[in-house]
């Protein structure tokens, strides 16, 4: 295995800590550097590879980390959504392969040209939409396909999670997440950049499910359940997919989480990825959690509550530590970039995936704030 | 001890009505007495229950109906009001207000357990072989849902929209109630025969929420629920180049795999035959039997 040599923008995306593990534990790439501006994420990565015994060097500037690993083959864009743009330019400029966070940018224009640098420098652009390693929805994808439930009528998929803003509080700023400070409704002082913009599956799951793209949407969103957050937390969305298929989206924080300043799970659980295809033929309904754990442990997240948490499964979307079948590594969101980086598969998510589901994402907004429908 | 008793009272119930059996035997249940057109007018009434009535039919029992305290209505007919009849009188037939999930619900929102509530998720999914008509569908299911809705947030529909699917008795219903309340709905009795017809509802409020949906999957199994008219299953997918089809090839899958990625555990030959002599005697021993410490690998 030739390793794939990487450097990580930042962590201030939450989900960066996964590939942390990923990246202590594979043959497949070698970390070389990380960029951190928070001091407090700086000493977790320092003191997570330190644990490690790996030897990795660390900044406080994304730019000069990149300068002075100008050798390495790719780079992790972990920043707040706001900072994707600037630093996949400057990757792509140098010829550094890119994988993104989600969102790439709720900016259709900065995606476009994030799509189009990449293109340009023959660099891969893979964005973090993760559920297109669950082996359920994978299964689920085929049968669709296939015709297996006939006509698709309909498809129900919800992607309620906590909000995060306790334990990030980087997570309700609604600059560093939509980009730019827009009023959810004109005259509102909740603004977007919340629970929509945070959950960019249902929308990507929709279109890679069936291979249809959405033809139009009509969103509404509510009285928000924190009333210190400055963005959505809820929201509801009705639209309709080529081909007549009809389909309702749930993207919300409606799972309250713990006041506490690290992160903690919930009774009765985090996150809830429902996703339900009603065929003329027959029906298929899988959620991300289908195999359950129920656990109440003082040195557990949570010390001493009731919660659910998912039980291991054969393929979660992670590097297995020890590689003892291929399968399960190209069925994983880090080893796929990798085996892609190798010419040896195409990328599972692109930039375009992440620029279609972004187009409609904000047609919601726009549904959101007219009260209309909106066609794509 | 004295005993309890309850005055029987008098509820007024068509000679027409289709449902007369299963009606008295609910209204018996209370002490009431079902009497039909001929008692009406004679003495105190507690309820009427006009709901099998047209409204032809309801008005020519005229001021006969001033005797009953509520008058049980469809909800059309309340609208349309009764001749001679004060319309707080009326009461709209909603029965769904009777499904014990919509009493919680407001007896948890009225005591404010759990602060405001800010959304509401309703899923009524039925089999297609317990459908009603279409029309039944849109004029008394989506009516009775929206008033379920209103009923259990104590907030009245502002905005509604619906998005009909299949061209059969199935809609993904979108609504805002006063307040900014958001209301989703998934109404579809078009779902495979072989299923059974779930009824959930997830409240979530500032502070807490309220549900009986379950916590993880279509009914709380594991793995994805795969359905036709002919029958169900769940297969419990590991991965996509494996069916998940059979539970104990799973487990072989898996326990291959851990020995392969060394995390199964350690070796512990020669601790069958413990294992063996162990039950042999508990099976037939009264109480506990002692085990040996150490035979053949650590416990």
């Amino acid at each position: 295995v030739k390793p794939l040599s990487i450097v990580v923008t930042s962590s201030a995306n939450p989900h960066v800590k996964f590939y942390y593990e990923d990246l202590s534990n594979t043959a497949f790439f070698k970390l070389e550097a990380i960029c951190e501006e928070d001091p407090v994420r700086l000493k977790y990565a320092e003191d997570f590879f330190a644990a490690k015994g790996m030897k990795v060097s660390f900044y406080t500037d994304w730019r000069l980390m990149m300068e002075k690993h100008r050798g390495v083959d790719a780079v992790i864009v972990g920043s707040d959504n706001f900072h994707h743009h600037e630093q996949v330019m400057a990757a792509a400029a140098l010829g550094k392969h890119v994988y993104s966070m989600k969102v790439l940018s709720m900016d259709e224009a900065q995606c476009r040209e994030m799509i189009a640098a990449c293109r340009k420098a023959k660099v891969l652009l893979q964005v973090e939409l993760e559920l297109h390693f669950n082996a359920q929805y994978r299964r689920m994808r085929e049968r669709i396909r296939a015709g297996a439930l006939g006509k698709l009528d309909a498809l129900y998929i919800s992607n309620i999670s906590q909000s995060p803003i306790c334990y990030y509080p980087n997570w309700g700023d609604p600059l560093l997440s939509y980009g730019k400070v827009v009023p959810i409704r004109p005259g509102e002082t909740i603004c977007r950049g919340g629970a929509l913009t945070d959950h960019p599956h249902p929308f990507d799951l929709a279109r890679w499910l069936t291979g249809k793209e959405f033809k139009r949407v009509w969103a509404v969103s509510g009285k928000n359940m924190r009333p210190q957050l400055k963005v959505e937390d809820h929201v509801a969305i009705t639209g309709e997919l080529e081909g007549g298929t009809k389909v309702f989206i749930n993207p919300s924080y409606a799972h309250l989480e713990e006041q506490a300043n690290t992160r903690r799970l919930y009774w009765p659980k985090s996150l809830e990825v429902m996703v339900k295809a009603y065929g003329k033929k027959g029906l298929l309904a899988a959620d991300y959690w289908h195999k359950p754990a129920y656990l109440i442990a003082d040195g557990w997240p949570s010390p001493n509550r009731l919660m659910m948490d998912a039980a291991p499964r054969l393929s979660q979307g992670f590097l297995p530590k020890r590689v003892s079948a291929v399968k399960l590594v190209g069925e994983t969101r880090f080893g796929s970039f990798y085996l892609a980086t190798q010419g040896q598969r195409a990328i599972e998510s692109s930039g375009e995936d992440g620029l279609a589901a972004v187009r409609v994402m904000n047609a919601c907004y726009e549904s959101i704030s007219t009260g209309k429908s909106v066609s794509l | 001890m004295s005993e309890v008793r309850i005055d029987r009272r008098s509820v007024f119930l068509p000679k027409s009505e289709k449902a007369w059996a299963s009606k008295k035997k609910a209204l018996e249940f209370f002490e009431c007495d079902p009497h039909p057109e001929k008692d009406l007018g004679r003495g105190p009434c507690v309820l009427a229950d006009l709901t099998s009535c047209s409204a032809k039919q309801a008005a020519t029992l005229g001021k006969r109906l001033q005797s009953a305290e509520t008058i049980l209505v469809q909800p059309g007919q309340a609208a349309a009001g009764i001749p001679g009849i004060p319309s707080e009188k009326l009461v709209e037939f909603r029965p769904l207000r009777g499904w014990a999930m919509a009493s919680k619900m407001r007896e948890f929102r009225l005591a404010s357990s759990a602060g405001d509530l800010c959304s509401l998720r309703l899923f009524w999914e039925w089999p297609r072989k317990m459908a009603g008509s279409p029309k039944a569908f849109r004029e008394t299911l989506l009516p009775d849902l929206l008033d379920l809705a209103e009923h259990m947030a104590g907030a009245q529909l502002r905005a509604l929209k619906i998005e009909p699917i299949g061209g059969g008795n199935a809609a993904f219903v979108a609504a805002l109630l006063e307040g900014n309340i958001v209301v989703e709905m998934n109404v579809n009795e078009t779902l495979p025969d072989s299923l059974a017809p779930v009824r959930l509802v997830h409240a979530y409020f500032t502070k807490g929420a309220l549900g009986n949906m379950p916590l993880y999957g279509y009914e709380n199994d594991e793995g994805m629920l795969v359905a036709d008219d002919r029958g169900s299953r769940r297969e419990i997918c590991e991965h996509v180049s494996w069916d998940g089809k059979n539970e104990w090839e799973d487990f072989y899958l898996r326990m291959v795999g851990s020995i392969l990625d060394g995390t199964f555990g350690e070796a512990r030959a020669g601790r069958q035959a413990l294992y063996l002599d162990a039950i042999e005697r508990a099976w037939k021993a009264p109480g506990q039997v002692a085990v040996g410490q150490n035979v053949g690998g650590r416990p």
